[in-house]
Protein backbone atom coordinates (compact mmCIF):
# COMPACT_ATOMS: atom_id res chain seq x y z
CA UNK A 1 0.00 0.00 0.00
CA UNK A 2 1.51 3.30 -1.02
CA UNK A 3 1.56 6.37 1.18
CA UNK A 4 -1.09 7.92 -1.05
CA UNK A 5 -3.56 5.08 -0.56
CA UNK A 6 -2.84 5.21 3.16
CA UNK A 7 -3.78 8.87 3.36
CA UNK A 8 -6.87 8.29 1.22
CA UNK A 9 -8.17 5.64 3.59
CA UNK A 10 -7.22 7.75 6.62
CA UNK A 11 -9.31 10.56 5.21
CA UNK A 12 -12.30 8.24 4.79
CA UNK A 13 -11.77 6.97 8.33
CA UNK A 14 -11.62 10.49 9.78
CA UNK A 15 -14.84 11.39 7.97
CA UNK A 16 -16.70 8.40 9.39
CA UNK A 17 -15.33 8.88 12.93
CA UNK A 18 -16.53 12.48 12.83
CA UNK A 19 -19.92 11.46 11.46
CA UNK A 20 -20.56 8.83 14.14
CA UNK A 21 -19.48 11.28 16.85
CA UNK A 22 -21.76 13.96 15.40
CA UNK A 23 -24.73 11.61 15.67
CA UNK A 24 -23.96 10.11 19.08
CA UNK A 25 -22.49 12.98 21.07
CA UNK A 26 -24.88 15.41 22.71
CA UNK A 27 -22.88 18.42 23.83
CA UNK A 28 -23.02 21.12 21.17
CA UNK A 29 -19.29 21.79 21.24
CA UNK A 30 -18.60 18.09 20.75
CA UNK A 31 -20.82 18.16 17.70
CA UNK A 32 -18.89 21.10 16.30
CA UNK A 33 -15.61 19.29 17.02
CA UNK A 34 -16.96 16.24 15.19
CA UNK A 35 -17.89 18.35 12.16
CA UNK A 36 -14.40 19.80 12.08
CA UNK A 37 -12.84 16.32 12.22
CA UNK A 38 -15.08 15.21 9.34
CA UNK A 39 -14.00 18.24 7.30
CA UNK A 40 -10.37 17.39 7.94
CA UNK A 41 -11.04 13.91 6.58
CA UNK A 42 -12.60 15.30 3.41
CA UNK A 43 -9.68 17.70 2.92
CA UNK A 44 -7.22 14.84 3.35
CA UNK A 45 -8.97 12.86 0.61
CA UNK A 46 -8.97 15.88 -1.73
CA UNK A 47 -5.29 16.69 -1.20
CA UNK A 48 -4.36 13.04 -1.65
CA UNK A 49 -6.33 13.05 -4.91
CA UNK A 50 -4.27 16.08 -5.94
CA UNK A 51 -1.10 14.02 -5.51
CA UNK A 52 -2.11 11.19 -7.81
CA UNK A 53 -0.01 12.38 -10.76
CA UNK A 54 2.72 9.89 -11.69
CA UNK A 55 5.62 12.34 -11.60
CA UNK A 56 6.07 16.08 -11.35
CA UNK A 57 4.19 18.43 -9.07
CA UNK A 58 0.75 18.09 -7.50
CA UNK A 59 -2.47 19.31 -9.03
CA UNK A 60 -3.03 22.86 -7.74
CA UNK A 61 -6.80 23.01 -8.30
CA UNK A 62 -7.89 20.68 -5.44
CA UNK A 63 -5.33 22.40 -3.23
CA UNK A 64 -6.93 25.77 -3.91
CA UNK A 65 -10.34 24.23 -3.20
CA UNK A 66 -9.16 22.89 0.15
CA UNK A 67 -7.67 26.26 1.07
CA UNK A 68 -11.07 27.80 0.42
CA UNK A 69 -12.65 24.98 2.40
CA UNK A 70 -10.46 25.57 5.45
CA UNK A 71 -11.32 29.27 5.54
CA UNK A 72 -15.04 28.66 5.05
CA UNK A 73 -15.07 25.96 7.72
CA UNK A 74 -13.55 28.32 10.27
CA UNK A 75 -16.31 30.80 9.44
CA UNK A 76 -18.92 28.09 9.86
CA UNK A 77 -17.38 26.99 13.17
CA UNK A 78 -17.50 30.55 14.44
CA UNK A 79 -21.18 30.91 13.53
CA UNK A 80 -21.96 27.50 15.03
CA UNK A 81 -20.25 28.42 18.28
CA UNK A 82 -22.05 31.76 18.41
CA UNK A 83 -25.36 29.91 17.95
CA UNK A 84 -24.41 27.43 20.66
CA UNK A 85 -23.52 30.27 23.02
CA UNK A 86 -26.84 32.02 22.34
CA UNK A 87 -28.76 28.76 22.83
CA UNK A 88 -26.94 28.09 26.07
CA UNK A 89 -27.71 31.58 27.36
CA UNK A 90 -31.39 31.32 26.42
CA UNK A 91 -32.08 27.83 27.74
CA UNK A 92 -29.25 27.15 30.16
CA UNK A 93 -28.58 23.81 28.48
CA UNK A 94 -25.60 22.76 26.40
CA UNK A 95 -27.31 20.15 24.28
CA UNK A 96 -30.37 20.02 22.13
CA UNK A 97 -33.47 18.43 23.70
CA UNK A 98 -33.55 14.70 23.06
CA UNK A 99 -37.27 14.52 22.51
CA UNK A 100 -39.93 17.14 22.21
CA UNK A 101 -41.28 16.58 25.71
CA UNK A 102 -38.09 17.79 27.27
CA UNK A 103 -37.69 21.58 27.45
CA UNK B 1 9.06 7.21 4.54
CA UNK B 2 6.27 4.69 4.59
CA UNK B 3 6.96 4.06 8.28
CA UNK B 4 6.54 7.76 9.02
CA UNK B 5 3.39 7.94 6.92
CA UNK B 6 1.93 4.88 8.62
CA UNK B 7 2.64 6.33 12.06
CA UNK B 8 1.11 9.63 10.98
CA UNK B 9 -2.03 7.94 9.65
CA UNK B 10 -2.48 5.83 12.77
CA UNK B 11 -1.90 8.88 15.00
CA UNK B 12 -4.47 10.91 13.08
CA UNK B 13 -7.14 8.24 13.45
CA UNK B 14 -6.32 7.46 17.06
CA UNK B 15 -6.19 11.12 18.06
CA UNK B 16 -9.50 11.84 16.32
CA UNK B 17 -11.16 8.92 18.10
CA UNK B 18 -9.78 9.88 21.48
CA UNK B 19 -10.60 13.56 21.26
CA UNK B 20 -14.19 12.86 20.29
CA UNK B 21 -14.79 10.38 23.09
CA UNK B 22 -12.79 11.72 26.01
CA UNK B 23 -14.70 12.98 29.00
CA UNK B 24 -13.07 16.36 29.56
CA UNK B 25 -13.94 18.99 26.94
CA UNK B 26 -10.90 21.11 27.66
CA UNK B 27 -8.67 18.15 26.88
CA UNK B 28 -10.71 17.50 23.73
CA UNK B 29 -10.08 21.02 22.44
CA UNK B 30 -6.37 20.83 23.22
CA UNK B 31 -6.19 17.53 21.34
CA UNK B 32 -8.10 19.08 18.46
CA UNK B 33 -5.38 21.72 18.14
CA UNK B 34 -2.75 18.96 18.06
CA UNK B 35 -4.80 17.10 15.46
CA UNK B 36 -4.54 20.22 13.32
CA UNK B 37 -0.77 20.22 13.72
CA UNK B 38 -0.57 16.56 12.67
CA UNK B 39 -2.78 17.32 9.69
CA UNK B 40 -0.26 20.02 8.72
CA UNK B 41 2.41 17.30 8.71
CA UNK B 42 0.18 15.27 6.39
CA UNK B 43 -0.19 18.25 4.08
CA UNK B 44 3.58 18.64 3.91
CA UNK B 45 3.94 14.93 3.13
CA UNK B 46 1.42 15.40 0.31
CA UNK B 47 3.28 18.39 -1.20
CA UNK B 48 0.73 21.01 -0.15
CA UNK B 49 2.74 23.63 1.82
CA UNK B 50 0.23 26.44 1.25
CA UNK B 51 -2.44 24.27 2.86
CA UNK B 52 -0.08 23.41 5.72
CA UNK B 53 0.46 27.07 6.60
CA UNK B 54 -3.28 27.77 6.39
CA UNK B 55 -4.15 24.67 8.44
CA UNK B 56 -1.84 25.59 11.30
CA UNK B 57 -2.85 29.24 11.40
CA UNK B 58 -6.57 29.01 10.67
CA UNK B 59 -7.72 25.43 11.01
CA UNK B 60 -5.81 24.61 14.15
CA UNK B 61 -4.86 27.74 16.06
CA UNK B 62 -7.77 30.02 15.28
CA UNK B 63 -10.43 27.32 15.52
CA UNK B 64 -8.82 26.32 18.81
CA UNK B 65 -9.07 29.90 20.06
CA UNK B 66 -12.75 30.01 19.05
CA UNK B 67 -13.42 26.72 20.84
CA UNK B 68 -11.60 27.75 24.03
CA UNK B 69 -13.55 30.98 24.06
CA UNK B 70 -16.80 29.03 23.70
CA UNK B 71 -15.75 26.66 26.47
CA UNK B 72 -15.54 29.66 28.74
CA UNK B 73 -19.25 30.22 28.18
CA UNK B 74 -20.63 26.72 27.80
CA UNK B 75 -18.51 25.06 30.45
CA UNK B 76 -16.47 21.91 30.27
CA UNK B 77 -18.85 19.63 32.11
CA UNK B 78 -20.74 17.20 29.99
CA UNK B 79 -23.92 16.05 31.60
CA UNK B 80 -23.59 12.32 32.01
CA UNK B 81 -26.69 11.09 30.32
CA UNK B 82 -26.53 7.33 29.93
CA UNK B 83 -26.46 6.71 26.22
CA UNK B 84 -27.75 3.33 25.20
CA UNK B 85 -25.03 0.82 24.48
CA UNK B 86 -27.14 -0.66 21.72
CA UNK B 87 -27.40 2.72 20.06
CA UNK B 88 -23.66 3.28 20.26
CA UNK B 89 -22.93 -0.18 18.82
CA UNK B 90 -25.41 0.42 16.01
CA UNK B 91 -23.82 3.78 15.23
CA UNK B 92 -20.34 2.30 15.21
CA UNK B 93 -21.46 -0.57 13.01
CA UNK B 94 -23.00 1.93 10.64
CA UNK B 95 -19.79 3.93 10.65
CA UNK B 96 -17.78 0.82 9.85
CA UNK B 97 -20.06 -0.03 6.94
CA UNK B 98 -19.75 3.53 5.66
CA UNK B 99 -15.97 3.54 5.91
CA UNK B 100 -15.82 0.27 3.96
CA UNK B 101 -18.08 1.63 1.22
CA UNK B 102 -16.22 4.95 1.04
CA UNK B 103 -12.87 3.21 1.18
CA UNK B 104 -13.83 0.92 -1.70
CA UNK B 105 -15.00 3.87 -3.78
CA UNK B 106 -11.83 5.84 -3.03
CA UNK B 107 -9.66 2.78 -3.65
CA UNK B 108 -10.94 2.62 -7.23
CA UNK B 109 -9.84 6.21 -7.78
CA UNK B 110 -6.31 5.95 -6.47
CA UNK B 111 -4.61 5.34 -9.83
CA UNK B 112 -2.24 7.87 -11.41
CA UNK B 113 -4.20 10.83 -12.74
CA UNK B 114 -2.83 14.09 -14.02
CA UNK B 115 -6.00 16.07 -13.40
CA UNK B 116 -5.76 19.77 -14.20
CA UNK B 117 -2.09 20.12 -13.29
CA UNK B 118 -0.74 20.35 -16.81
CA UNK B 119 -3.56 22.57 -18.00
CA UNK B 120 -2.86 24.97 -15.14
CA UNK B 121 0.93 24.83 -15.60
CA UNK B 122 0.61 25.68 -19.25
CA UNK B 123 -1.07 29.00 -18.53
CA UNK B 124 0.43 30.06 -15.22
CA UNK B 125 2.77 32.33 -17.16
CA UNK B 126 -0.14 34.48 -18.29
CA UNK B 127 -1.26 35.22 -14.75
CA UNK B 128 1.78 37.16 -13.61
CA UNK B 129 2.37 34.96 -10.55
CA UNK B 130 4.54 31.87 -10.30
CA UNK B 131 2.94 29.96 -7.44
CA UNK B 132 0.38 27.67 -9.12
CA UNK B 133 -1.96 27.62 -6.11
CA UNK B 134 -2.07 31.43 -6.02
CA UNK B 135 -2.62 31.42 -9.78
CA UNK B 136 -5.59 29.07 -9.40
CA UNK B 137 -7.01 31.02 -6.45
CA UNK B 138 -6.69 34.52 -7.82
CA UNK B 139 -6.59 34.11 -11.57
CA UNK B 140 -8.17 30.93 -12.89
CA UNK B 141 -10.81 30.52 -10.16
CA UNK B 142 -10.93 34.12 -9.04
CA UNK B 143 -14.73 34.10 -8.85
CA UNK B 144 -14.65 31.37 -6.21
CA UNK B 145 -12.27 33.42 -4.09
CA UNK B 146 -14.52 36.47 -4.41
CA UNK B 147 -17.39 34.41 -3.07
CA UNK B 148 -15.16 33.07 -0.31
CA UNK B 149 -14.36 36.60 0.86
CA UNK B 150 -18.10 37.31 0.78
CA UNK B 151 -18.80 34.18 2.85
CA UNK B 152 -16.35 35.34 5.50
CA UNK B 153 -18.09 38.69 5.68
CA UNK B 154 -21.49 37.00 6.00
CA UNK B 155 -20.17 34.78 8.80
CA UNK B 156 -18.88 37.88 10.56
CA UNK B 157 -22.26 39.58 10.23
CA UNK B 158 -23.99 36.48 11.58
CA UNK B 159 -21.74 36.39 14.63
CA UNK B 160 -22.29 40.11 15.24
CA UNK B 161 -26.07 39.67 14.94
CA UNK B 162 -26.13 36.85 17.45
CA UNK B 163 -25.78 39.24 20.30
CA UNK B 164 -23.12 39.90 22.89
CA UNK B 165 -19.93 37.99 22.40
CA UNK B 166 -18.12 35.71 24.80
CA UNK B 167 -18.15 36.87 28.41
CA UNK B 168 -14.38 36.69 28.29
CA UNK B 169 -14.51 39.53 25.82
CA UNK B 170 -15.96 41.88 28.38
CA UNK B 171 -13.44 41.12 31.09
CA UNK B 172 -10.12 42.84 31.45
CA UNK B 173 -6.84 41.74 29.90
CA UNK B 174 -5.00 38.72 31.18
CA UNK B 175 -2.65 39.88 33.92
CA UNK B 176 0.69 38.39 33.05
CA UNK B 177 4.15 39.87 32.69
CA UNK B 178 5.18 37.01 30.43
CA UNK B 179 2.27 37.73 28.09
CA UNK B 180 3.13 41.43 28.03
CA UNK B 181 6.78 40.78 27.25
CA UNK B 182 6.04 38.16 24.61
CA UNK B 183 3.42 40.37 22.96
CA UNK B 184 5.75 43.34 22.88
CA UNK B 185 8.41 41.22 21.21
CA UNK B 186 6.19 39.20 18.89
CA UNK B 187 3.64 41.72 17.70
CA UNK B 188 5.87 43.68 15.27
CA UNK B 189 7.46 40.45 14.05
CA UNK B 190 4.04 38.94 13.32
CA UNK B 191 3.04 41.99 11.30
CA UNK B 192 6.26 41.68 9.33
CA UNK B 193 5.66 37.98 8.76
CA UNK B 194 2.17 38.73 7.52
CA UNK B 195 3.50 41.29 5.04
CA UNK B 196 6.13 38.80 3.89
CA UNK B 197 3.59 36.01 3.43
CA UNK B 198 1.42 38.38 1.41
CA UNK B 199 4.27 39.34 -0.91
CA UNK B 200 5.87 35.94 -1.26
CA UNK B 201 2.56 34.25 -2.13
CA UNK B 202 3.17 35.07 -5.77
CA UNK B 203 6.35 32.99 -5.86
CA UNK B 204 6.38 30.56 -2.94
CA UNK B 205 3.75 29.09 -0.63
CA UNK B 206 1.87 31.94 0.97
CA UNK B 207 -0.78 34.40 0.00
CA UNK B 208 -3.63 36.51 1.29
CA UNK B 209 -5.30 33.93 3.52
CA UNK B 210 -2.13 32.90 5.26
CA UNK B 211 -1.06 36.52 5.71
CA UNK B 212 -4.51 37.54 6.93
CA UNK B 213 -4.58 34.78 9.51
CA UNK B 214 -1.14 35.72 10.89
CA UNK B 215 -2.20 39.36 11.06
CA UNK B 216 -5.45 38.36 12.77
CA UNK B 217 -3.45 36.26 15.20
CA UNK B 218 -1.30 39.26 16.10
CA UNK B 219 -4.47 41.31 16.69
CA UNK B 220 -5.81 38.60 18.99
CA UNK B 221 -2.51 38.51 20.87
CA UNK B 222 -2.66 42.26 21.37
CA UNK B 223 -6.24 41.95 22.58
CA UNK B 224 -5.30 39.30 25.14
CA UNK B 225 -2.53 41.48 26.53
CA UNK B 226 -4.36 44.81 26.52
CA UNK B 227 -7.94 44.18 25.71
CA UNK B 228 -9.08 47.66 24.67
CA UNK B 229 -7.06 48.30 21.56
CA UNK B 230 -10.01 47.41 19.35
CA UNK B 231 -12.20 49.98 21.06
CA UNK B 232 -9.95 52.81 19.96
CA UNK B 233 -11.08 52.30 16.39
CA UNK B 234 -14.49 53.78 15.65
CA UNK B 235 -17.29 51.50 14.42
CA UNK B 236 -17.04 53.13 11.01
CA UNK B 237 -13.38 52.26 10.76
CA UNK B 238 -14.18 48.68 11.74
CA UNK B 239 -16.80 48.50 9.02
CA UNK B 240 -14.27 49.77 6.49
CA UNK B 241 -11.71 47.19 7.61
CA UNK B 242 -14.23 44.37 7.41
CA UNK B 243 -15.57 45.32 3.98
CA UNK B 244 -12.52 46.61 2.12
CA UNK B 245 -11.53 43.14 0.85
CA UNK B 246 -14.89 42.42 -0.72
CA UNK B 247 -15.25 46.00 -1.94
CA UNK B 248 -11.93 45.93 -3.78
CA UNK B 249 -12.69 42.51 -5.22
CA UNK B 250 -16.13 43.53 -6.48
CA UNK B 251 -14.66 46.75 -7.92
CA UNK B 252 -12.09 44.76 -9.87
CA UNK B 253 -14.85 42.45 -11.08
CA UNK B 254 -16.97 45.41 -12.16
CA UNK B 255 -13.92 46.98 -13.78
CA UNK B 256 -13.25 43.93 -15.92
CA UNK B 257 -16.88 43.83 -17.03
CA UNK B 258 -16.80 47.54 -17.90
CA UNK B 259 -13.56 47.03 -19.82
CA UNK B 260 -15.40 44.58 -22.02
CA UNK B 261 -13.53 41.41 -21.06
CA UNK B 262 -14.94 38.42 -19.24
CA UNK B 263 -15.61 38.62 -15.50
CA UNK B 264 -12.37 38.86 -13.53
CA UNK B 265 -10.29 38.27 -16.64
CA UNK B 266 -6.87 39.85 -16.29
CA UNK B 267 -3.56 38.66 -17.67
CA UNK B 268 0.01 39.70 -18.21
CA UNK B 269 1.92 42.33 -16.28
CA UNK B 270 -1.20 44.17 -15.09
CA UNK B 271 -2.49 40.91 -13.66
CA UNK B 272 0.34 40.68 -11.12
CA UNK B 273 -0.49 44.10 -9.63
CA UNK B 274 -4.23 43.53 -9.71
CA UNK B 275 -3.71 40.29 -7.81
CA UNK B 276 -1.44 42.00 -5.29
CA UNK B 277 -4.00 44.77 -4.79
CA UNK B 278 -6.84 42.31 -4.26
CA UNK B 279 -4.72 40.24 -1.89
CA UNK B 280 -3.66 43.25 0.18
CA UNK B 281 -7.23 44.39 0.72
CA UNK B 282 -8.29 40.82 1.40
CA UNK B 283 -5.51 40.40 3.99
CA UNK B 284 -6.82 43.37 5.98
CA UNK B 285 -10.38 42.13 5.78
CA UNK B 286 -9.49 38.56 6.69
CA UNK B 287 -7.51 39.71 9.71
CA UNK B 288 -10.33 41.98 10.89
CA UNK B 289 -12.94 39.27 10.25
CA UNK B 290 -11.05 36.59 12.17
CA UNK B 291 -10.60 38.99 15.07
CA UNK B 292 -14.29 39.92 15.14
CA UNK B 293 -15.29 36.24 14.85
CA UNK B 294 -13.37 35.58 18.05
CA UNK B 295 -14.49 38.49 20.20
CA UNK B 296 -18.02 38.77 18.83
CA UNK B 297 -18.14 42.53 18.59
CA UNK B 298 -16.42 45.36 16.79
CA UNK B 299 -14.80 48.39 18.35
CA UNK B 300 -16.41 51.51 19.70
CA UNK B 301 -17.80 51.98 23.16
CA UNK B 302 -19.89 49.35 24.87
CA UNK B 303 -22.98 51.54 24.77
CA UNK B 304 -23.31 51.40 21.01
CA UNK B 305 -23.65 47.64 20.65
CA UNK B 306 -26.79 48.08 18.57
CA UNK B 307 -25.02 49.89 15.76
Amino acid sequence: MSALSLFLLTGAGLFCIGLVALVRQEHLIRKILALNVSSSGVFLVLIAFARRSPEGGPDPVPQAMVLTGIVVSVGATAVGLALARKYSRETGSTSLPVNEFER
Amino acid sequence: MIVFDSLLAVSLLGLAWYLLTCRDLFRAVVLFVSLGMLMALAWVRLDAPDIAIAEVAIGSALTGALLFSALGDLGTETRDRARGAVGSLAAMAGGLVLVIILGAAIWDLRGPTVGLRDAAAARVGETGVENPVTAVLLAFRSYDTLLEVAVLLVACLAVLCLGPGPTRASRGPVESTVLDAVTRALHPILILIAAYLLWVGAYEPGGAFQAGSVLGGSAILAWLAASTWHERLSPRRWRVLLCVGLAVYVSVAGGTLLAGVALLEYRGSASKWIILGIESAATLSIAATLFVLLIGRTGGSVSEESS
